[in-house]
């Protein structure tokens, strides 16, 4: 049921275009005055400031610089405090107002990469113009990922994301639920009607998936007794049988025919082959059932477009969420009797002839619904 | 060169596992469904057939990790239970109704060491255009050249297997033991079904994953299912850009019974996907229809996704998707004259969509229309949500206008509103209360309350 606006979820946590993840970089708070072009200008290099990344090995640790980084160049006592401080008046507050930089929600070393020689640039890019650097400096994905591509740095998921006790990585976090949003360089962004698209990604990049998801998260949805309301709103029983026909959804991804659908379809006499079924036949399913069987009182009627033939050769499935194989049999098997003058119908698909002797010899058992022994083995199926 | 492969595969196995602390979670969801199910009957348009809805779902979910320190030991397991109060004693003996009982979805043990998994017991699998449970064994190997081989065996699990549910039983033959009288069924319900299949695939090599997979199942000592498949991803991530192509070919009938083939761009402003598909329906061989037809449906879609800066993001979506049917030549009805001819088998539709955030307040619209020989339809969604931040509720709210026009069912057409309101209150951290209202008023139903409950708990510990 959390599904009601699953969408919409997904929007609240996504990112803005050009914008890092607020739940991988929190929302930081830098009430100061800073520009980094100036400096580089000036003379000063990223480790004049920045000297402590060097030997950070943690996410954690805090790389920006305090006032002792600031002094060698900067008379503290001279200057104002409003130089760094805009809008700070010694004489009315004890203190400027604190910066709040949020530790990332990453795994991340430095140490490691200051000692392969990677400049800071490589994943802080553009800070060397940037006045105030903000989480715009900071790495994205895809910037991680021209080295981390499993060759020159390993590509993991859970070599920078966090991990829960699974191996799957951590998707709750104080800020919201972690999910890829458009921009995602591996194509799994989560967006609007997202789990109406998921299924290309998820066959050929399971890996990618399962980083993130269990069976746990798969079989919530797909566990085909509940009713997920963002895939089946409001009066989706009702409207159901159109969108089946127009196969806008993948049902097989969830129901079995026979298994599923005819359970409820036998209750209601939509469908009456079952023993048992406590109401009349509902002929009212196929409209004109003349034209739909092509029989009356068992002789033809003309032949229309609406027979249904044309319908089950088209798509079978439709069929069989009513259906048991009984119904067919009543004109398409040879052991009924019951066929057209007499006759069973054929349904077999063109050149079913030429290979069935190959199909029986694989599995005979659905020849014996129909035929007799006698018949199969004429033609040297068995 | 055999002898290197060898030491590094051993390597491989033997390098140690990631550690973290030994850990269980528990998480339950409790459901309760209250409204009533009408049919089309044309007989008597005042009096449509109602069946009660009175049902209780609860799941269950256990997870454990780590359960031998140092070892990357766990399992997990799904199991549920239900009951649908609202079907009557006389329609529990129907084929295929399920109005209680227990179903172990999942329940298995994983280890993992290095580039090896195994995988133990009653496991879901999903495949490229189907999934199925086994109660079975997977071992999965990657080698640290981004080779692999995964093989699995055991039995397909069926609505008959020792708390088995038939939600992933294969398609095709009915689902449970009651026969016509005096018709002899071809197989027993309760018969085991040995699957095994094996997967050989590369991951993440110049860009590329793909993989080639085989997978064969029996009942009786006869093939239900044989089939082979192909998969193959590319991805240029720096630039957005990526390729799949996944193949499903039925190996009994010799032909491409799936296709699905996609391109795809994921840039930071805008998306667009362009894909083309090929279904077939998936049945056991024990059933008629496998033998029946095989006439697939095609697809071709085309999507675009805008991300402007700010707050807001749209869609659209296009695409045209074809019935094909291939009648015997035999028939009288493929030689003689129609007498009207044939529903056409396409259809072309599409949907558009967008969705703002503002604060707490989520808001998207989509609108849906498809338009062909099997019907047309319209369908209008508005969802709203407020989100409090630090608040323990919150609200949501859906409203929908479906103008519908059935090509099979002459019944099914007119016009449906439809709303929905949710409330959700979190109790603590570790539980959630969800109520549901929906009325929906048409034509067909005049008016239509229903009522959903949900109480989800949920958490963990460490040790």
């Amino acid at each position: 049921m959390s599904a009601l606006l699953g969408p919409l979820l997904a929007l609240a946590a996504a990112a803005s275009p050009g914008e890092r993840s607020p739940i991988i970089f929190p929302p930081q708070s830098l009430p100061v005055r800073f520009d980094h072009a100036e400096h580089i200008k000036g003379g000063a290099d990223c480790l004049t400031c920045h000297d402590k990344a060097r030997k950070s090995t943690r996410a954690s640790d805090w790389n920006l610089p305090a006032h002792p980084e600031c002094e060698p160049c900067h008379d503290l006592k001279k200057d104002k405090c409003a130089t760094c401080h805009p809008g700070f008046d010694a004489t009315a507050r004890a203190a400027p107002e604190r910066i709040a930089f949020p530790t990332a929600n990453l795994i991340f070393d430095h140490q490691v990469h200051v000692s392969r020689k990677i400049a800071c640039t490589t994943c802080h890019e553009g800070v060397e113009n940037a006045q105030l650097a903000t989480v715009q400096q900071l790495p994205k994905m895809a910037t991680c990922l021209r080295c981390h591509d499993g060759a020159a740095a390993p590509s993991a998921c859970t070599t920078c994301h966090l991990r829960e006790p699974s191996g799957r990585l951590q998707l709750t976090f104080t800020q919201g639920a972690l999910r890829p949003s458009t921009g995602n360089p591996f194509g799994a962004d989560h967006g609007p009607r997202f789990e109406f698209n998921h299924q290309a990604l998820g066959s050929t990049a399971r890996a990618t998936c399962l980083a993130c998801h269990a069976d746990r998260d798969c079989q919530k949805c797909h566990d085909g007794i509940q009713k997920p309301l963002a895939v089946h709103p409001n009066d989706w029983i009702s409207l159901h049988g159109l969108q089946v026909h127009n196969q806008m959804l993948r049902c097989e991804s969830c129901h079995r025919a026979q298994s599923f659908c005819i359970a409820c379809h036998q209750r209601s006499g939509v469908s009456n082959e079952a023993p048992g079924v406590p109401r009349a036949p509902n002929h009212s399913v196929h409209g004109d059932l003349l034209a739909w069987t092509g029989l009356s009182n068992g002789d033809r009627v003309p032949m229309s477009g609406q027979h249904h033939a044309f319908q089950a050769a088209r798509d079978i499935r439709s069929c069989m969420g009513c259906h048991r194989e009984e119904t067919c049999l009543k004109c398409h098997s040879q052991l009924e009797h019951r066929g057209i003058n007499g006759r069973a119908a054929n349904p077999h698909p063109p050149g079913f002839a030429a290979a069935c002797r190959r199909y029986a010899s694989i599995n005979d058992r659905g020849c014996a619904v129909c035929h007799d022994a006698a018949y199969l083995a004429a033609r040297g199926c068995r | 060169m055999a002898r290197g492969i060898a030491l590094a595969a051993a390597l491989s196995l033997c390098s140690p596992a990631a550690a973290w602390a030994q850990a269980f979670r528990v998480e339950s969801s409790t459901q309760i469904q209250v409204y009533h199910l009408r049919t089309l009957q044309s007989d008597d348009l005042l009096h449509p057939v109602v069946l009660d809805r009175r049902r209780m779902v609860e799941s269950l979910w256990l997870e454990g990790y780590e359960l031998i320190t140092g070892q990357d030991l766990g399992f997990e397991a799904n199991v549920r239970v239900f009951d649908d109060f609202g079907v009557s004693a006389a329609e529990t003996t129907l084929d295929g109704v399920r109005a209680r009982g227990a179903d172990l979805l999942y329940a298995n043990a994983s280890f993992r060491i290095g580039g090896f998994e195994a995988r133990a017991g009653r496991q879901v699998r999903w495949e490229a255009f189907d999934g199925f449970a086994l109660d079975g064994v997977r071992l999965r190997y990657r080698t640290p050249w981004h080779v692999g081989l995964e093989a699995y065996g055991g039995l397909w699990v069926k609505g008959s297997s020792f708390l088995g549910s038939p939600t992933e039983q294969l398609d095709g033959t009915r689902a449970v033991g009651l026969r016509v009288p005096g018709q002899v069924p071809p197989t027993d319900f309760g018969d085991l079904q040995p699957t095994y299949g094996a997967r050989l695939f590369v991951e993440e090599l110049a860009g590329f994953d793909a993989a080639v997979e085989y997978r064969r199942s029996t009942i009786d000592g006869q093939v239900a299912l044989e089939r082979a498949a192909a998969e193959v991803l590319w991805q240029r991530r720096d630039l957005g850009l990526s390729a799949s192509a996944s193949a499903d070919i039925d190996l009994v009938l010799r032909t491409l019974a799936n296709l699905r083939v996609q391109a795809r761009y994921d840039g930071a402003v805008f998306g667009a996907t362009a894909e083309v598909d090929r279904y077939s329906p998936i049945l056991t061989l024990d059933s008629i229809w496998y033998w029946f037809t095989r006439s697939p449906r095609d697809e071709a879609s085309l999507r675009a996704e805008w991300l402007p800066p700010g707050p807001f993001r749209a869609y659209a979506r296009g695409d045209v998707a074809r019935l094909t049917q291939v009648i015997n030549p035999e028939l009288d009805l493929a030689t003689l004259p129609l007498s009207s001819p044939a529903p056409s088998g396409t259809t072309a539709g599409g949907a558009v969509g967008g969705a703002v955030t503002l604060g707490a307040f989520d808001v998207a619209a989509d609108f849906t229309f498809r338009r062909g020989g099997t019907g047309n339809s319209g369908w209008l969604d508005l969802h709203g949500s407020w989100r409090p931040p630090s608040r323990p509720y919150a609200l949501e709210a859906r409203l929908s206008y479906a103008d519908v026009r059935d090509g099979l069912q002459p019944l099914l057409q007119g016009k449906f509103f439809g709303a929905q309101v949710r409330g959700a209150w979190a109790l603590s951290k570790v539980a959630r209360l969800s109520l549901v209202l929906e009325q929906n008023v048409s034509a067909l139903d005049r008016s239509d309350t229903r009522a959903f409950a949900q109480f989800d708990l949920g958490g963990g510990v460490r040790r």
